[in-house]
């Protein structure tokens, strides 16, 4: 064959794969990356997702909500319809798992400047400030600042064999499902209801499953969240706190209005920062926090965190008091609660 | 603008690509060459724009001392001496600077203020493109003295980022024919296939390496004996895809403007000597080197004798080691091939024979333990990876227990092999893939040479091209990028 019918051959061949591939991806959209509706009645179930965070992030940015709330999975197990109660609007629970404060800020600064929010509410988890937590696997420094990440993203999402094998296996499982199993992932997935959260209140532990769940986490959690490295020096710190504070500055300047809350943890938790050498660390962060805004401290002995079967484990406070921590930091009488649960915090 | 990125495959390319000749064949042949420069140059930006000043300045600069240098033969020598200076001080400022100042404090107990400069793009290899233009003219050996060739020698984007490092006698009459600006057919074939050869090598061999040889220097100090030496072994072929695949995609990319980049690697991992080996590695770097340190350098050290050659030798390797970065486990890396290629002397002298295989076996091993300390952040990481290699803990496949259970007496373990790399059987096969690639293969330079039209080679572009393009689930730069 001539080599100009081979070039010809190769490029034809070649883009014509491409194109009908990044078509079949992004009708399917198998990670909700795109913003379209196509089929939207039929294929409902997406369960082949390459990353959570990429995930919860194009669902955030979808939605275009006025309230967001950003931390780790302390505040991901919270209901945004009780956040939705006092501020109005639209909330997503923007909550990324294990995450440490560069990352909750880079997000938070991203929604900042590409969205119009109103109203942030930002859980404050000690281990996020942990200097030697790294970054999630998923997760770049430079992820959404150069905006190079999200087009990595649509090209994960359009051409590699991955999303081809995430959207037959979308279509596949969404010809198998029922209409009812379709609008109960439908339900369960919009949680601007709350419904995940929902399904959280009425999960009911036995005490030996909170039990188990909490000595794991006693045991494991020094191994990567609260690993000791420089994390006993409390100024260790400091770079973390300096993060928080871009955000806050960020937010004056928008006029967004940033509520922040420290994350409880039950009382076996906060007996492991001492036993981890973490206490001046501990009282440091508190301070810090006060020096650069005003917050609702509920990490500290009370009537709730004292009580180990309140949480889900060591860390992760029961949904059924989402209600009340919200009412507490939005100073509702309406929902009855321990007095000693919630302190407003100030420079002062 | 990465080359396997999808901007340069479906975007930056085919733009550059067909603006290029159509500009050759509608406007004039200098709108083609200024469309070249600009493409490249846009090429460059695509990383940091910042950097850009500073290229365009060592150009103009470069060339114009140049042709001072050329039209006033009393005062060449300082004209010479004077873009040495400013070529080797350009360098020395942005890649050494914090290394002189961090040793210079260690060793005088000062505590001068590192300057945290970022290492521009390429500048490794554009400043030695240039030296030897310099140097050539100084010598009386350059012809070609247009100004925009000699940009589109130093910018054209295929070579610009990492080579090869081209040499302005083999270039600068390529972009000044005539018959190089009329689309060939044959050249874009051969340029799609090598291209696609270079981007199978980068995507689905050398970034799996990676993965394995990035956890293993990650967590060097846990490793068992056997993930060190996946670990090392990883890295050396990570090394070898990475760069001889970008060289083959800048083969590539420059053929379909069909220019003729030199060949930069022949099958390296067949060499069975330190001196074969750096014929076959990075040739166009050897060749640099060899005329413009080697020889210099030798000739000043007076009338030449065996003992002389090999203090040049050293030397010269010395400076190839420090040229690929400033740290001393790079120095080190240099003077150990700059010993081994004298001892390789020594022994060629000596007509003592060795089996075929061992040499190569010795060869090859020697490779894989040097290129741990290029690998290495610093001595200390290498010395607990080759520690680990001969003396770390030894775990077998768990499903072995059952029949060798009585080796545990021997402090032998049965678990997770690949635990800490986040390995597993597959590492293995792509090890022993990988040895029947570098020893059983032709290399891409023997396929590019005996490439044909046909339905075969048709096919196998198409698997290579598509499997790549869709195994790059993100764009990981390559490893020449830092030097």
């Amino acid at each position: 064959m001539s080599f100009k019918f081979w070039n010809k051959f190769f490029l034809i061949t070649a883009f014509s794969f491409f194109i009908l591939t990044a078509a079949f991806n992004f009708t399917v959209n198998p990670y909700g990356l795109f913003n379209h509706h196509f089929f939207s009645d039929f294929i409902v179930i997406k369960k082949h997702t390459v990353s959570e965070r990429m995930q919860i992030f194009y669902t955030t940015i979808h939605k275009d909500p006025q309230n967001i709330m950003m931390g780790t999975s302390r505040i991901g197990m919270l209901s945004p319809a009780d956040v939705t109660k006092y501020l109005g609007g639209t909330t997503s629970n923007m909550a990324m798992a294990g995450s440490n404060i560069e990352e909750q800020s880079q997000y938070l600064l991203y929604m900042i400047k590409n969205h119009s929010v109103k109203n942030i509410v930002w859980s404050m988890d000690f281990c996020s400030f942990n200097p030697d937590l790294p970054n999630d696997g998923d997760f770049t420094y430079d992820r959404l600042d150069s905006g190079t990440y999200l087009n990595r993203d649509r090209k994960i999402a359009l051409m590699g064999f991955q999303a081809s094998k995430n959207s037959f296996l979308t279509l596949y499982d969404n010809f198998k499902a029922s209409d009812k199993e379709k609008e109960e992932y439908k339900r369960v997935l919009d949680d601007e209801d709350g419904e995940f959260q929902k399904h959280m209140q009425n999960t009911v532990l036995t005490k030996k499953e909170i039990d188990d769940y909490t000595a794991w986490q006693i045991e494991n959690y020094p191994k990567k969240f609260l690993v000791v490295r420089t994390f006993d020096q409390p100024h260790s710190i400091d770079p973390n706190l300096k993060k928080m504070q871009t955000v806050i500055d960020a937010c004056k300047k928008k006029n967004i209005n940033l509520v922040i809350y420290t994350s409880p943890v039950s009382k076996d938790f906060l007996q492991l920062y001492k036993d981890l050498g973490l206490e001046k660390t501990f009282k440091y962060w508190k301070k810090g926090l006060a020096d650069i805004t005003a917050y609702t401290d509920f990490c500290y002995l009370n009537d709730i965190t004292k009580n180990p079967y309140n949480f889900l484990d060591a860390t992760h406070l029961h949904s059924k008091y989402s209600a009340l921590l919200f009412a507490r930091i939005f100073n509702d009488p309406s929902v009855k609660g321990p007095k000693d649960f919630g302190k407003y915090i100030n420079k002062k | 603008m990465l080359f396997n990125s999808n901007e340069f495959i479906f975007l930056f390319l085919p733009i550059a690509f067909a603006l290029y000749f159509f500009l050759n064949a509608k406007v004039s042949i200098l709108a083609g060459k200024v469309w070249i420069i600009l493409a490249s140059l846009f090429f460059y930006s695509w990383w940091n724009i910042n950097y850009l000043p500073l290229i365009v300045l060592s150009i103009l600069v470069n060339f114009f001392i140049s042709q001072a240098l050329m039209k006033e033969p009393k005062a060449k020598k300082s004209y010479l001496l004077l873009g040495l200076a400013f070529n080797i001080g350009l360098l020395g400022y942005f890649k050494y600077m914090d290394f002189f100042i961090k040793n210079f404090n260690w060793g005088f107990g000062t505590d001068v203020p590192l300057l945290h400069l970022a290492l521009p793009l390429a500048i490794s290899f554009y400043t030695l493109q240039q030296i030897a233009y310099l140097v050539d003219s100084y010598g009386g050996l350059v012809k070609e003295k247009n100004f925009l060739d000699y940009t589109i020698f130093v910018t054209f984007f295929p070579q610009l980022i990492a080579g090869p490092i081209v040499h302005h006698k083999e270039m600068m009459p390529q972009f000044a024919s005539l018959e190089n600006k009329i689309i060939n057919h044959k050249n874009i074939a051969t340029g799609i296939f090598i291209f696609s050869i270079g981007l199978f090598k980068k995507v689905v061999i050398a970034d799996s390496f990676a993965k394995w040889a990035n956890l293993g220097y990650a967590n060097v100090d846990v490793l068992n004996l056997i993930e060190a030496w996946a670990t090392s072994l990883s890295y050396t072929f990570q090394l070898y895809f990475d760069f001889s695949g970008y060289t083959d995609m800048a083969i590539g990319a420059a053929l379909l403007f069909n220019i003729k980049l030199p060949q930069n690697f022949n099958s390296p991992y067949k060499a069975t000597g330190l001196i074969d080996f750096w014929n076959r590695w990075h040739m166009t770097l050897t060749r640099f080197i060899t005329t413009y340190i080697y020889k210099p350098f030798l000739k000043s050290l007076g009338k030449i004798s065996f003992e002389k050659a090999m203090i040049a030798t050293i030397f010269t390797m010395f400076i190839a080691g420090l040229w690929h970065g400033a740290a001393w486990t790079f120095v080190i890396f240099g003077i150990l091939h700059g010993l081994a290629i004298a001892v390789n002397h020594y022994w060629k002298r000596s007509k003592i024979g060795m089996p075929h295989w061992l040499a190569w076996f010795i060869t090859f091993n020697f490779l894989n333990f040097s290129f741990i300390i290029f690998r290495a952040e610093n001595m200390d990481t290498a010395l607990s990876m080759f520690k680990t290699m001969f003396a770390g803990e030894i775990v077998l496949y768990e499903k072995f227990g059952a029949y060798l259970g009585f080796l545990t007496q021997y402090g032998i373990e049965f678990g997770d092999v690949f635990q800490h790399i986040k390995g597993q059987a597959q590492t293995v096969a792509y090890i022993l893939l990988a040895f029947i690639i570098v020893l059983a293969m032709k290399n891409s330079t023997y396929f590019k040479d005996h490439f044909t039209s046909s339905k075969y080679t048709l096919a196998a572009t198409l698997i290579m091209f598509i499997v790549a393009v869709s195994m790059a689930s993100k764009f990981t730069e390559f490893l020449y990028f830092n030097f």
